[in-house]
């Protein structure tokens, strides 16, 4: 399944994303332990602000993310779809999408990134990611 | 089934822990990163009937005592010779050297330190795997950050799609009993490794086994060894299809099939 780059940095998708999220039990329970931690996808250009709130996400304005995820927005789109593990897409050799800001925030996150950017592939293969 | 039994050896004052099994030309086999010497069970029990296979617990592993200042070692050349003296402490007479991951990377090196090698199986084996930053490292001992919470997907993420179910419940396992400060000297090691110009010094047969699936040792890093294992009698690079980062541990009939096979035709 191919997920459009464009598609990949609309709010649209992150609406479907978080929405996903918030009826899913694993990711409630991964992200249990955070307390408004807002951090921010920055896809291509566009920013996209997020918050978990001990398990629950919410898209936010994105003026003070604790951490930033940023990258090409193709390799954004390989990570929604699946094609690359969140793990990969953020490794020095491996990936083009960097970690900048609080790392002790970012490790705080990981688990409920990884769950979410299952739910992305999910989403992407049920054909539900676009407009 | 073979016995395997367990002692205590000390290596430079460090009381060392590891498990044997069988009789014959003796395999030095290497845990991966954090982990210890359970891994290779599967694989020992296996090989057992021919060779005497040795896996020991690197310092601060499993149920070897760590270094004095309960401190691991976490450069790549102290590693290879602490394994060394710990080879030599044991008698083993030119031992074959396996492992996987950074023991991967450790079997070449020890192949290019020590021409007593008598051949070197390196699952995932690399000579330069710069893949974690100091940042990262520095994250797994933190006093607040979980590391067996934190690295849990992480981790799995690499167990290949044709892992066994009980190979993916101890390679979970691994994780949860996580020691971080044995994790992050490995890592520190790994992430170092550099040995990219010693590979010309290996002159005894050479197996690189590959499990496929695995995202963080590329298909780039073990063909660039390969190709830098220039003087060596007989180099092989294996796909391990289906498998990941742990072949051992996710097949070991497989695993120990191929390094029978290998060691028995070299002889």
């Amino acid at each position: 399944m191919i997920v459009l780059s464009d598609t990949v940095g609309s709010e649209p998708f992150w609406q479907r994303v978080v929405a996903a999220a918030n009826v899913d039990d694993d990711f409630r329970q991964r992200g249990a332990h955070l307390r408004e931690l807002a951090f921010g996808f920055e896809v291509g250009g566009r920013r996209i602000g997020l918050c978990i709130e001990r398990g629950s996400l919410a898209l936010v304005e994105p003026d003070a993310p604790a951490f930033v995820v940023a990258g090409p927005a193709d390799e954004w789109a390989r990570l929604v779809a699946g094609e690359k593990p969140y793990g990969a897409a953020i490794n020095v050799v491996h990936g083009q999408l960097r970690v900048s800001g609080d790392a002790l925030a970012a490790t705080w996150a990981n688990r409920p990134l990884w769950q979410l950017f299952r739910l992305t592939r999910h989403l992407v293969a049920s054909g539900d990611s676009h407009d | 089934m073979t016995e395997i039994v367990g002692r205590y050896v000390d290596v430079d004052g460090v009381r060392t822990y590891y498990e044997s099994a069988g009789s014959g030309k003796p395999i030095l086999l290497m845990h991966t990163a954090g982990r210890e010497n359970r891994q290779w069970q599967g694989v020992m029990q296996r090989l057992a009937p021919e060779f005497h296979c040795v896996a020991p617990d690197l310092p601060g592993h499993g149920k070897s005592w760590p270094l004095a200042g309960n401190v691991c070692l976490s450069d790549i050349e102290s590693i290879q010779a602490w394994l060394w003296r710990f080879a030599q402490t044991l008698g083993l007479e030119r031992p074959a050297v396996m492992g996987c991951s950074i023991g991967g990377n450790l079997a070449l090196l020890l192949g290019a330190r020590h021409p007593e090698v008598r051949a070197v199986i390196a699952l995932q084996g690399a000579a330069h795997t710069p893949t974690f930053t100091d940042g990262a490292l520095e994250m797994m001992t933190h006093p607040q950050v979980n590391l067996m919470h934190a690295n849990l997907d992480f981790s799995m993420s690499l167990v290949g799609s044709a892992a066994s179910d009980e190979a993916r419940a101890f390679s979970e396992w691994g994780v949860l009993s996580i020691i971080p400060v044995a994790q992050q000297g490995d890592l520190r090691a790994y992430a170092h490794c550099d040995s990219r110009a010693l590979l010309e010094n290996v002159r005894c047969p050479v197996l690189i086994a590959r499990g496929t699936e695995d995202w963080l040792v590329s298909q780039d890093m073990v063909e660039a060894a390969r190709d830098g294992l220039t003087q060596a009698p007989r180099v092989e690079l294996r796909a391990l299809s289906g498998l990941g980062h742990f072949p051992h541990l996710e097949d070991a009939e497989l695993v120990a099939g191929m390094a029978g096979e290998f060691l028995r035709e070299i002889g």
